[in-house]
Order: C-alpha cells, then sequence, then structure tokens
C-alpha cells in the first residue's frame, strides 16, 4: 500500500513538472498565429484568427530556413570538434601522469568561469587579425573554445570515475594509446559525450552575442539573428519572432530526442562491464 | 626505455594540441588582456590613450553600492541554485532513469525550456509574471491569495528571486542530463544486491545513487557557482538589472560600466574579481569534495 | 566499435571540409545582385551599418534604396551590415571602435555619444562637403544640425542628418468629446484632463516604463518647457545642477503624476509595444510619442480618431520650443580607412541623404524629415502628420533629448534610470540624489 502511495505521488509531480515545462512550447505556438494585440493583451487565450501567415513571414522575411540550417550547420561542427578535441584532452589528463597536468587541468577549468563580456572585444580584434571576421570557421572555434571547458571537466571527471581495468584489459591485448581511446573509452563513455554533445548543441545553436560581432553576411545569420528582423527601432512584430521560435525550435527536439536515447543506451552498457 | 617515454610525451603533446591551442588563443589571451586593463583606464575606442591608473578601479569598484548589491543578488542565485536547482534537477534525473511509465515524453519536455532560446523564455515569463494580467496572479486571485499577487519582476529582491524561480526552471533540465549521465554509469547489481539486503525505495537513493554521484555533484557545484557568478543572459532579458538597478548581477554591471559607460578598465577589474571569486569558490567546493571520498 | 570510430572520423572531415568550402563561398559573398561586376579599377567597397533591418516599410525602403545604388555604375559596392535592437546595434559598434575595424558609415545618435568618437580623431567633419555643396546643405532644416556641432570644435560639423522627429502628445477625440474635454494646452490643463478622466474610469495615459526612454522623453519636455532650450544648455554646462530647485520640480511633477495613477497601472511591467497596443485598443486616452507614431497608428482603427497637439506648456516664455531634431545620424569613420574609401562613403550619404530619397520615402512612411521637399503625387493623404507638421512649424526651436547635449555620455542612461526609480516609488529627491551621485562618482 506504501508503495503505491509512493508511487501515486511520484507520478503527480512528475505530471506536474511535465505540464509546467510543456505549456509555454503551447503558449508559443499558439501566439506564434496571432498578431501584436493577441500576445501582449490576451497571451492566454486561443487566437480569433489563426495567422498562418506569421510562419511565410518567418520564412520569406527572416529567411528562417536558411538561419536553421547556419546554425544546425554550426552547431553540430562546433558539437563534433568539441567531442574530439575534449575527449583527447580529457583522456591526456585523466590516464596520464606528467607534470603539468595540474595546471593544464587548472586552466579549463578556469575557463568555465570567464565572463563572456570581457572576451568579446579581444577576440573581435583577433577575428579582424586573421581575416576570421564573418566566417563560419572563426565563429566555429569561438564555440569551441567556450565548450572545451565543460567538456574537459565532465570528460575527465567521467574518464577519472570508471576506473582502469578496461584500460588494463586493453593493454594486454596490445593496444595503444589511440585504439584504447577510440575504441574502449569512448564507446563506454557515451552516455557523458552526448550529454555534452546536446549541451554544446544547444549552446551553438541559438547562441547570439558572438554570432552578432563576427558576423556580418545576411545570409550566414543564424536563429537567434534571424528573428530580430521582427523587431524595429519602434515596434515589435510579435507573431512571426514566436513563429520563428517554433521553426528553430522542431530541429532541435527531434536531434535531442536522437541523442538522449544514447544515454539511456549507455545505461545497459555500464551495466555489462566489468 | 626512453623510446617510449619519448613516445609517451609525444601522445601527450598531441593529444593535448588541439583543445590547449584553441583555449590559449581564445580564452587566455582574453583573459590577460583584461587583467591587464583592469589597471588600466580607457574610453575603448581604438587608438585612445590607455592610462595606468593602478588599482583605482578595484577600489571603486569596491566602494560602489551597485557591486555589492550585484554581488549579493549573485549569492542568492548560488542559494536558489544549491537549495532547489539541485534536489530539483536530481530528482528529475531519478525520475527519468526510474522505471515510470511516458518518461520518454518526460524526458523531453523537461529539457524543453533549454531547447527554447533565452528570448522565448524571457518573453514568455515575463508576459506570465505581470501583476495586472499576467496568468500567475490571475490564478492567485482566482483561488482568492490576493495577497500573494505581487509585483513580481519590480520589487527589489523579490525580483531577483523571481528572476532565479525562472532560471531553475530553465535549467532543471540542462542539470537533470549532467546528472543522468552520471546515474547512468551506476551498475544495475549494486541496486539488485542492495534491495536483497533490505534497501528499497528512499533507501536505495541515500545509500547508493546519491553517493556514486559525487561526481556529478562536484561537477553541478562548480557549474552553479561559476554560472551564478557569470550569469547575464536571462537577467538581462528579463529585467535588463533594473528596475533601477535593483537585480544588478556582477556580469550586468561589467557589461554596463564597458558598453554603457565606457570605462573598460573599471568593467574589466569586475571581471577579474569574478574570476578570483570563482576560482576561489571552486578551489574550495574541490577540496570539499574530496575531503567526502573514503 | 571501429565502424563508429571511422564514421566519427569521416563526419569530422567532412564537416572541416564543408566549413572551409561555406568560407570560400561566403567570404566573397556580398549578397548583392548588382555587385558582381567588379571589373572596372577604382572599385570601392565600403561597409555601411545601421539598424535598418526589420520588416517594416521603412527599412523596407533603405534597404531597397541601397541596392538600386549598388546597382548603378559608380565603382562603388555597399556591404550593409544590420542590427535591429539599439543595445545589440551598439555593443557591436563600440567593440568595432576598441578594435580600430569600424564600419566606413554608420548611424549614430548625435550629441556626446558621438562625442568619444570625435575625440579620438575617429570621424570625418564634413563641413568641406557641406561648403562644397551648398545645394544639399540647405535642403536640410537647420535645426537637424544641433547635435553635430560642439563648441570645443567650432567650425565642424561631424555628421548627417536622416531622421528627425517631434514629439507631440496624441488623443483620442472621440473620449475628449465623450467626456466634454478639450485638448491640454497648458500643464494645469493638462492635471485638470487627468482628474476628470481618473473620475470618469478611463486611463489618462498608460507608460510602458519598461522602455526607459518613455520617462526619458516625458522629462525633457518638462524640461524645455519650464526651463526652455537655454536651461538644457545650463543643465550641460552644470550652471544648473541635477538637483537644484528647479529640476527636483522636473522631478515633482512625474512622481505626483505616478501617485495619482495618471501615468499608468504597472508601468514597470509594461514595455513600449505593449503601451501602443493598449493605445490602439482604445484602453488610454493619450500618449506623448515621435513624430514616427504616425505611421505607425496610420491605418488602424483608432487613426481617425487621434489627435495631436504640442506638449503643454509649463512656462509661457518657452511655450513654442518643443523636443525634437534630426534623431539618426550618418557618421563616415576616418579610422584605417583610405582616402579612396572616405570618398565613397561621401558619395553614398549624399545619396542616402537626398531630396529624392526622403521624397520617395514619404510614399511609404508618413514620418517628420529633416529635409524640405515636395510631396510626390504617390503619397497619400495623411490629416494627423499635416496636423503634427503643422506643429512642428510652430515651434521657434527643437533639441533631441536632452542628456544628449551632455557632455559625459552615460548622462542619458543614467538620468532614465534614475526616472525608472520614481516609477517604482522613489521620491523627487532620491532621483536627484541619484543623477549627481552617479556624476561625482564618473567625476570628470
Amino acid at each position: 500500500m506504501k508503495k503505491k502511495v509512493g508511487t501515486g505521488i511520484l507520478y503527480v509531480l512528475a505530471i506536474f513538472w511535465a505540464f509546467m515545462t510543456f505549456f509555454p512550447l503551447v503558449i508559443t505556438f499558439l501566439s506564434s498565429v496571432k498578431d501584436n494585440a493577441g500576445i501582449t493583451l490576451s497571451m492566454f487565450a486561443l487566437p480569433e484568427e489563426w495567422r498562418w501567415s506569421n510562419y511565410a513571414d518567418a520564412i520569406k522575411v527572416a529567411n528562417m530556413g536558411r538561419a536553421v540550417l547556419n546554425s544546425i550547420f554550426v552547431a553540430l561542427t562546433s558539437t563534433v570538434l568539441v567531442i574530439i578535441s575534449g575527449m583527447l584532452a580529457a583522456y591526456i589528463l585523466s590516464r596520464k601522469n606528467f607534470k603539468l597536468r595540474k595546471l593544464i587541468y587548472s586552466l579549463f577549468i578556469i575557463g568555465v568561469m570567464v565572463p563572456v563580456h570581457c572576451t568579446i572585444i579581444p577576440i573581435s580584434g583577433m577575428a579582424t587579425a586573421t581575416g576570421g571576421k564573418n566566417t563560419y570557421w572563426f565563429l566555429i572555434l569561438v564555440y569551441v573554445a567556450f565548450n572545451l571547458s565543460q567538456a574537459v571537466f565532465l570528460f575527465t571527471g567521467f574518464l577519472n570515475s570508471i576506473g582502469t581495468e578496461l584500460d588494463e584489459a586493453a593493454r594486454i591485448d596490445g593496444c595503444n594509446d589511440f585504439q584504447l581511446l577510440f575504441r574502449v573509452l569512448m564507446p563506454v563513455s557515451v552516455p557523458i559525450i552526448s550529454t555534452q554533445a546536446i549541451l554544446t548543441f544547444v549552446f551553438g545553436y541559438g547562441e547570439l552575442v558572438f554570432s552578432m560581432v563576427l558576423i556580418s553576411d545576411e545570409s550566414k545569420y543564424n536563429i537567434s539573428r534571424g528573428m530580430l528582423s521582427f523587431q524595429s527601432a519602434y515596434q515589435s512584430n510579435l507573431g512571426p519572432i514566436f513563429a520563428s521560435i517554433i521553426i528553430a525550435v522542431v530541429p532541435i527536439i527531434i536531434l535531442y530526442i536522437v541523442f538522449h536515447e544514447k544515454v539511456q543506451a549507455g545505461m545497459l552498457a555500464g551495466a555489462v562491464k566489468g | 626505455m626512453t623510446n617510449k617515454k619519448y613516445k609517451d610525451r609525444l601522445i601527450i603533446v598531441l593529444f593535448l594540441l588541439p583543445a590547449l591551442a584553441l583555449f590559449i588563443s581564445l580564452i587566455v589571451y582574453p583573459v590577460f588582456n583584461t587583467i591587464v586593463l583592469s589597471f588600466q583606464s580607457w574610453k575603448g575606442i581604438y587608438g585612445a590613450p590607455k592610462t595606468f591608473v593602478g588599482i583605482e578601479n578595484y577600489i571603486r569598484v569596491f566602494q560602489s553600492e551597485n557591486f555589492w548589491n550585484a554581488l549579493l543578488n549573485s549569492f542568492y542565485f548560488m542559494l536558489g541554485g544549491f537549495g532547489v536547482l539541485l534536489p530539483l534537477s536530481f530528482g528529475l534525473a531519478l525520475l527519468i532513469t526510474s522505471k515510470l511509465k511516458g518518461r520518454k515524453f518526460m524526458k523531453t519536455s523537461y529539457f524543453m525550456p533549454v531547447m527554447l532560446s533565452t528570448t522565448a523564455v524571457a518573453l514568455m515569463w515575463v508576459y506570465i509574471l505581470n501583476p495586472s494580467f499576467g496568468l500567475l496572479n490571475e490564478l492567485l486571485r482566482a483561488v482568492g491569495l490576493d495577497v500573494l499577487a505581487k509585483d513580481w519582476l519590480s520589487t527589489p529582491t523579490l525580483n531577483v528571486w523571481s528572476v532565479i524561480m525562472v532560471n531553475t526552471w530553465m535549467y532543471a533540465g540542462y542539470n537533470m542530463l549532467i546528472f543522468t549521465a552520471g546515474l547512468v554509469t551506476i551498475p544495475q547489481e549494486l541496486y539488485e544486491a542492495g534491495e536483497l539486503d533490505g534497501c528499497t525505495g528512499w533507501k536505495k537513493i541515500r545509500y547508493i545513487a546519491i553517493p556514486l554521484s559525487r561526481e556529478s555533484f562536484k561537477v553541478f557545484s562548480v557549474l552553479c557557482v561559476t554560472g551564478c557568478l557569470k550569469a547575464f543572459d536571462l537577467i538581462w532579458a528579463m529585467t535588463k538589472g533594473g528596475p533601477n538597478n535593483s537585480s544588478e548581477m556582477p556580469a550586468t554591471l561589467l557589461y554596463n560600466e564597458a558598453f554603457t559607460f565606457k570605462n573598460f578598465g573599471k568593467s574589466s577589474s569586475i571581471g577579474v574579481i569574478l574570476l578570483f571569486l570563482g576560482i576561489t569558490l571552486s578551489l574550495i567546493l574541490n577540496k570539499t569534495f574530496d575531503q567526502k571520498e573514503d | 566499435m571501429k565502424k563508429t570510430v571511422v564514421k566519427r572520423f569521416l563526419s569530422a572531415v567532412l564537416t572541416t571540409v564543408m566549413a572551409f568550402t561555406m568560407t570560400a563561398c561566403g567570404s566573397s559573398d556580398t549578397g548583392e545582385e548588382g555587385s558582381k561586376t567588379k571589373g572596372s579599377k577604382g572599385d570601392v567597397t565600403i561597409s555601411v551599418s545601421s539598424r535598418y533591418s526589420a520588416d517594416i516599410p521603412d527599412d523596407e525602403f533603405y534597404r531597397q534604396k541601397v541596392e538600386e545604388f549598388n546597382a548603378m555604375d559608380n565603382g562603388i559596392t555597399v556591404e550593409m551590415d544590420n542590427i535591429v535592437t539599439e543595445s545589440d546595434y551598439l555593443d557591436k559598434l563600440r567593440t568595432a571602435f576598441a578594435n580600430g575595424d569600424t564600419p566606413n558609415v554608420f548611424i549614430e545618435y548625435g550629441g556626446s555619444r558621438a562625442l568619444d568618437y570625435i575625440e579620438a580623431d575617429a570621424i570625418v567633419d564634413m563641413k568641406p562637403y557641406y561648403d562644397e555643396d551648398k545645394e544639399w546643405y540647405d535642403s536640410f532644416y537647420d535645426s537637424m544640425f544641433e547635435s553635430l556641432i560642439y563648441p570645443e570644435y567650432e567650425g565642424s560639423i561631424w555628421g548627417t542628418p536622416f531622421k528627425s522627429y517631434v514629439v507631440s502628445l496624441f488623443y483620442n477625440k472621440e473620449i475628449f468629446e465623450q467626456q466634454g474635454l478639450e485638448a491640454p494646452t497648458t500643464w494645469d490643463e493638462l492635471m485638470d484632463v487627468c482628474e476628470k478622466l481618473s473620475a470618469a474610469g478611463i486611463q489618462p495615459f498608460q507608460a510602458g516604463e519598461k522602455d526607459t526612454f518613455r520617462f526619458g522623453h516625458f522629462h525633457n519636455n518638462i524640461i524645455i518647457k519650464s526651463l526652455g532650450v537655454e536651461g538644457v544648455d545650463k543643465l550641460a554646462e552644470r550652471t544648473i545642477a541635477y538637483d537644484s530647485p528647479e529640476m527636483v520640480e522636473t522631478y515633482q511633477k512625474i512622481a505626483d503624476m505616478n501617485k495619482k495613477g495618471y501615468l499608468g497601472v504597472d508601468t514597470l511591467n509594461m514595455d513600449y509595444t505593449t503601451e501602443k497596443e493598449t493605445y490602439y485598443a482604445e484602453g488610454c486616452a493619450m500618449r506623448w510619442d515621435g513624430s514616427w507614431f504616425v505611421s505607425e497608428v496610420y491605418g488602424k482603427d483608432v487613426y481617425d480618431k487621434t489627435g495631436a497637439v504640442a506638449f503643454p506648456a509649463i512656462n509661457e516664455e518657452y511655450a513654442a520650443e518643443a523636443q525634437g531634431g534630426a534623431s539618426d545620424m550618418w557618421y563616415v569613420s576616418k579610422l584605417n580607412k583610405s582616402e579612396e574609401e572616405i570618398a565613397a562613403s561621401i558619395e553614398f550619404v549624399k545619396y542616402i541623404t537626398s531630396t529624392e530619397y526622403f521624397a520617395g520615402n514619404n510614399e511609404v512612411a508618413a514620418v517628420v524629415y529633416p529635409v524640405k521637399f515636395e510631396a510626390t503625387e504617390n503619397t497619400p493623404e495623411n490629416p494627423l502628420l499635416d496636423e503634427v507638421t503643422a506643429l512642428l512649424d510652430g515651434y521657434t526651436v527643437i533639441r533631441t533629448d536632452v542628456q544628449n547635449y551632455d557632455p559625459e555620455s552615460h548622462m542619458l542612461d543614467t538620468v532614465r534610470n534614475a526616472l525608472q526609480g520614481i516609477a517604482m516609488g522613489n521620491s523627487a529627491e532620491q532621483c536627484a540624489k541619484e543623477i549627481t551621485g552617479r556624476i561625482e562618482v564618473t567625476g570628470e
């Protein structure tokens, strides 16, 4: 009996929180088909008329289609690069013992604390100096650098916590460092890699500050920049902004669902080890 | 032997190179720049003089009431982080790794706030928290709790806590992922073994899940503390540090000093102070967690 | 296992390759159709930064005209960079100035904000070009150059006006008629009107003070009407202090109105957009705003009911003075720029501020313009705009934001911040103290 009540309460809490997190999406969707008055003065009411034209506006005027592709491209590339460079570094920091290890590890951790606005001006200056202004690659490298701290932090911690039995087994099999990392440790680290991948992707997908400062070409706008098209100096056209948000959020939901499966899959892999 | 050592060293350098190179050029260099600038006075225009002023910027910052208020607000964020966000996101992580039905949907829904951009989240919550026609106060009035229908975003201190709650709402999903990654590595056998010993329900969590998630808690603590110190996006989008500087955070102060008041030196000194605080607090946290290890 | 590794590696390589190919296509892409013909010698590319990126007719007209300029065979290619939100735009601009990699031409607001650039010798003095082209110079109203000249730099004019405005009091004629009220001409009449409207359950104003410029503009008008434009100059010179009795009186006026609820309900939680929506829905009877409002209310149901009068007089002596002037100005940067780039920039500025441009703009956006021109036949009828223009003609002198003339560039934000405090319940004295406190700290 106690168990049933306990489970019951859990369900209530779980559903309550699911509602808390889901209904803003519903509101966003409803707002995406309203006009300004409908949004500002009656946000939680159903729309009087369903302005699907907001979506047409979002795609035509803000070029959301292209913006989404840009966002995905930049986010995906930076994610891949973060994982590779992050795991390489984490492997060394976790498995190898050398003089500067603590120093380098601390260096990466400090990166987590750096406020973004301290770095905008020097980075912008570097962009000009290296010709990276208004290019994808420089922006991607910036995203990678900013995510490396957390990645190295998470990966190193994870590798530290899974013990060295696998390492020993692999060494006996004759694996070198490269093979040990990529064939043995990385698959086991899928949960943390997927987690960091999702977080890095989300970061790069909707990032605004660096994208704003480094990119000038309209064709390279990401989704956050594209959305700004509906705000003019003295007025905001809120409907298409929300429509842009919906258009932007759909791909990321799909990606998230796909990636998080891997984390659950990692649960089984973890059980098998040892 | 030396050949192997040489090879080993090479591997170390090669593996670290990509991350380190990027990191040093894009993070360490700007930080160094910031430190140097914190001892200077500069109006922020190329060619304008950068005059050395020693620790004057730091003195000014420590004398400013606004700074201490901002630091206090930042501290509130940390309180909220450890008091609410931690149990909440850990709880959610437990939920989605359990055998509860519908957890796939919940998994996505809980993460939804993170997937919506900060702009969208801010816009939405500003309307919900509107004292006159916002959903929250309408609900409170509907159940007769008029007294509780406050001016959430304009009352000093209360507005900071309102943003903290929205922040919690947003990042519960984010941290849920981090805790999940940790929980997922706990082998099922441990739970099964525990059950044989009579360990069920809450005890399972208390004696197995929590201790074995120590690493995750450590990660969370560092990310939380540093995140609270440098928090900018949400508070800027919801209140811009106002009204009248009541919800100012160190990062919004830093931003304002540089881009509004054109005191790049003073702004940099705030940055250095934040870094210093972050490092100190992280070190303390690391020591605390390492001590618990036995 | 091996498959995932190879797959991962390949995808990494692929994306890197993609990145580079995109870069190759990207960096040479200017997004303009007509700019591909870069054959002739002396072809110059200039970058122009503005805030006109939205989907409203005014901004669209600007972008269209720039593309027409590019299609012309003049050896100049313009690359636009438009960011609409003010704080983001200024962030990028200031970052650019910090690094010395600035746009060739950019929009900024005159007064003290541009003073920093001038002091750093980063801006081109436009006076010689005005002297050279008298016709162009004379097309502008004199008052438009107010914020572009500084006493320290006598004889220089530092930019070109592009957008202008004048602040008026707009009101719902129908509501006034129903209540038997007349549009106020003095401050006392305004208080009277507010009292009667409130008593009848009608909200006099509904300010969106989340956006601090609302009280900012309101305060500007109070200053100008009580202390005159000469008062504005005295404030800048600090011969009138921000905590002097006259100034405290200005804060007091706002505080009193706020207390009685005349300025609106929950003003701190309402933004500018919602403020206007409230007026459109006839939720309030009046609002003060710039002349750009005319083009926004045009076409709405409430348009026909809207009238415009001058901001109420406080001191009879200054009744014919008002807030207005050039809001957006073009500046030409000379920081690390070549002679050809500067020449091309000037040519662009002349094109975009020609009377033809403004006449064309007038067809799609009904606002007050910085130049004198004949309206074309295509321009639609707009009685409200005519009302506002008539008001403008009646003023003897206009000034933009009071703090624009202040030597310290932070004053605009400082004062607006302090005024927001009044909406929070601060007293007039507290407001004064905040402003003077900040002046002291910045101590120049």
